[in-house]
């Protein structure tokens, strides 16, 4: 799987002020949400791209999660036809309607499948928007942001310092993915989606104890390093908002408001 | 002639296309050989080592062990035959106890649980964890911890064992039982390769050196061949051992012909020399 981690560059998005990527991400994310008209959830799809294009982020990435999430992408399709309370019958049910309790069910509908469809569509363009804050955004300037928004700074710290987790509990995964195929274990190598779904949880065990044993030094590196002693904190950078962070924020809510108002049209 | 139990031919390996991390490497291990590969951080030790079990393909070149070609063979397939230990314990250890996690491996390969009790407790035992077997493997010392991983991937009875750093992380106790566990093994027939940057192992334990510089074989020979060249030594950054580099200091002062690797080595020198001055 591609890491979530901080992508060096100079894309404009790069240059962007973080608290306007961060305000049009949340405004975006909700969007999402909300929309249910698969043109308009084409459209943010499609633009979302565009913006990864943009920022200069490998599009081979998408492909990546595209693998990841395809299994998931099947089994929301394939329930979404089944049990969407759809009109346009495709296929009648396997089971017949006298059957008790199950009888009936599993229509599989156009409505549910094109329901289905939307879902995966959300879900995959959620899957692109969010990292996008991450990978054109260094820690340092995501903090300063959070904290420009009015963010405690310790609660902008934990919230930043949970993200640059990622990266290294997605190497931490595939180390022990690797660890347990050399010792014999197939499943990761070979297995089909459900195999795998059923060993997901043998991860956790190492990730959890990993992940305190690092929290832990961390938290005395911190001590150590006095943070939080004093309630007025310095920062080496400052950002200030320029013309062009105003422009693309306000272009960027009007897109966002279109798009929300053509959903409803 | 001893057996080749693995084979390196002309192998060459790289993340980014621009940039090799392993160019042309031709190396041989034979049957009971300890074999250290040693070099600078990023100089590609790491990666051979992926590229020898599986984890990396190659780009070019082939890999045989036990004469046979590894291209196109699964990762679970190979650990039949080789085991390795990665350099951090944490990540290797999934299950509840220490002896389920020995169990691991042999449950993977099917063993039955006669067969299975019998293997687990010979492999605890030689890491000398017997004692251990019910305790929860993440609340040991670092020690033991790494002493669980050896044991897991001993007693699937592996032909060859390959670990990254073992003694990373020990304490001087803990590396000498390491070590010892690793002879040990290696006497009753295991080949053994391992990549550290400890040189007084080398000094001490290990049959043959591979230097790695920028992903190129520079020398390979025995331990004492290769702390006898300043400019491998040089170019790789190695320091040798203290007894080593003693032994150099005091080479004219008591005319000692050889490179000296051990302590024990050195100190039965100076007590030779300075018995047959005290008889002239």
């Amino acid at each position: 799987m591609p890491r979530i981690r901080y992508i060096a560059g100079d894309s404009f998005l790069h240059r962007l002020d973080p608290r306007v990527k961060f305000i049009l991400v949340i405004m975006a994310t909700l969007l999402i949400f909300i929309v249910s008209n698969y043109i308009v959830l084409t459209l943010a799809f499609l633009s979302t791209l565009l913006v990864w294009k943009l920022a200069s982020i490998p599009l081979n990435i998408i492909s990546g999660y595209l693998k990841l999430l395809a299994g998931l992408f099947i089994i929301i399709i394939i329930l979404q036809a089944m049990f969407y309370n759809g009109t346009t019958i495709l296929l009648e049910p396997l089971l017949p309607a006298f059957v008790p309790i199950l009888g009936g069910l599993g229509n599989i509908t156009l409505e549910g499948i094109l329901f289905g469809l939307l879902l995966s569509l959300r879900v995959l363009t959620l899957v692109c928007l969010l990292p996008l804050f991450i990978y054109t955004t260094s820690l340092e300037n995501m903090i300063l942001g959070l904290v420009k928004l009015g963010l405690p700074y310790k609660i902008a710290f934990i919230v930043t310092t949970a993200l640059n987790q990622m990266p290294i509990l997605q190497e931490e995964i595939e180390e022990i993915i690797n660890a347990q195929t050399l010792r014999g274990f197939t499943v990761f190598e070979s297995g089909n989606f459900l195999e795998k779904l059923k060993a997901y949880p043998t991860l956790v065990l190492p990730l959890v104890f990993g992940a305190m044993r690092r929290s832990q030094l961390m938290g005395v590196a911190m001590d150590s390093r006095a943070f939080g002693v004093s309630k007025e904190r310095t920062f080496i950078t400052e950002i200030r908002m320029k013309s062009l962070d105003w422009l693309i924020l306000v272009t960027g809510f009007c897109y966002l408001t279109f798009l929300l108002l053509l959903n409803f049209i | 002639m001893k057996d080749k139990k693995l084979e390196v031919k002309n192998l060459t390996f790289a993340y980014r296309q621009d940039k090799k991390v392993l160019e042309n490497i031709n190396f041989e291990v034979v049957s009971g050989e300890i074999l250290a590969i040693i070099g600078q951080n990023g100089s590609g030790k790491s990666t051979l080592l992926k590229n020898l079990i599986g984890l990396l393909e190659p780009d070019r070149g082939t890999i045989k062990i036990n004469g046979k070609n590894t291209e196109g063979l699964n990762i679970s397939d190979l650990s039949r035959e080789v085991g390795f230990v990665l350099q951090n314990p944490d990540m290797q250890l999934f299950a509840q106890t220490v002896e389920e996690e020995v169990a691991f491996g042999l449950k993977n390969l099917g063993y039955e649980k006669e067969l299975l009790e019998q293997k687990i407790t010979e492999a605890l035992e030689t890491v000398g964890l017997r004692e251990k077997r019910k305790e929860f493997p993440p609340a040991l010392s670092h020690g033991d911890r790494t002493k669980v991983v050896i044991a897991s991937v001993l007693a699937m009875d592996p032909d060859i064992i390959i670990l990254d750093e073992p003694t990373l992380g020990q304490d001087h106790t803990g590396t000498c039982q390491l070590m010892n566990i690793l002879t040990r093994l290696n006497r009753e027939g295991k080949t053994v390769i391992l990549v550290t940057h400890d040189m007084s192992l080398v000094a001490r334990y290990v049959d043959r050196v591979m230097v790695l510089n920028k992903g190129k074989i520079i020398l390979q020979g025995g331990p004492r061949e290769v702390f006898s060249q300043p400019d491998v030594i040089l170019q790789s950054h190695i320091k040798p051992p203290l007894s080593n580099r003693l032994g150099k200091k005091l080479q004219q002062e008591l005319n000692i012909d050889k490179e000296v690797l051990t302590i024990k080595e050195l100190g039965e020198i100076i007590i030779e020399r300075t018995l047959r001055r005290k008889v002239q």
